[in-house]
């Protein structure tokens, strides 16, 4: 009606501030009753600034999940597996948290790797980045950041030392980056890092 | 620097910490997405609206 348009609202106040790429935020609860890929379920999809808060104020903390549960957000379009196109050439940089850190760190590194996706901290390296990934289990929680070509030496080192500096994790602590393919044929989690900074 | 705004809708999404996290508590997000699935290990009925660490 006439009198509505005559009201003049600031963009800011009513456009949603729209992100580089879509993503999906998936939950994996372990039920060895089923496949693995029926333990994987996608939770939603956004785009937004707004609607990533909106989501992440409405689903448990990953501190809170039970052990055997992950949380991963991922390019839309891209499943928070080894085996999809976008990961097999890829691998992660792997943060490893000990039993305290579930209380002190686990939320806040999580978070904080979700801003650095959603918020394009990677920069020009966007396309190397596929998603992210928070395991809770009883033998130590696991952080990864998942790249698209573990090849990529220059780029994969360059967002490993950014990931590391936004997690405020000490200079002396190293983290190591693992290809899916090495990971893969290792029976325990004991595979070589490709790159360590 | 080409930044997307309201007014500059082609410029590159990119947004640090602190810009993100202003929105944390802002009316669109504390209020629930419609159309989540039904997941009760994970999802909220209210939100959450305390952080670890005072950010």
């Amino acid at each position: 009606n006439p009198q509505d348009e005559q009201q003049i609202i600031s963009p800011d106040q009513y456009i949603k501030h729209p992100l580089q790429n879509k993503w999906a935020m998936w939950f994996f609860k372990n039920d060895k009753n089923k496949e693995w890929t029926a333990n994987l379920k996608l939770i939603t999809a956004f785009d937004t600034v707004e609607d990533f808060w909106g989501l992440y104020n409405h689903i448990q903390k990953a501190s809170k999940l039970p052990s055997g549960c992950d949380y991963s957000l991922f390019k839309d379009g891209i499943q928070p597996m080894w085996e999809d196109e976008h990961n097999k050439n890829g691998g992660r940089w792997l943060v490893n948290l000990n039993k305290n850190q579930r209380q002190t760190e686990l939320d806040n590194f999580w978070l904080e790797t979700l801003l650095c996706l959603i918020g394009e901290a990677f920069e020009d390296l966007t396309d190397d980045i596929c998603g992210a990934t928070i395991n809770i289990r009883g033998k130590g929680d696991k952080l990864g950041l998942w790249t698209k070509d573990a090849r990529r030496g220059d780029a994969t080192v360059k967002i490993g030392q950014k990931l590391k500096e936004r997690l405020k994790i000490p200079v002396k602590i190293a983290i190591g980056f693992q290809a899916h393919s090495d990971t893969a044929t290792k029976a325990g989690s004991t595979a070589r890092d490709r790159y360590r900074v | 620097e080409d930044q997307w705004s309201p007014l500059n809708p082609e410029g590159k999404k990119h947004y640090d910490r602190e810009f993100l996290l202003q929105f944390q508590f802002d009316s669109a997000a504390i209020t629930k997405p419609a159309g989540l699935p039904d997941l009760p290990d994970v999802i909220l009925d209210k939100p959450i609206v305390s952080t670890g660490r005072p950010y």
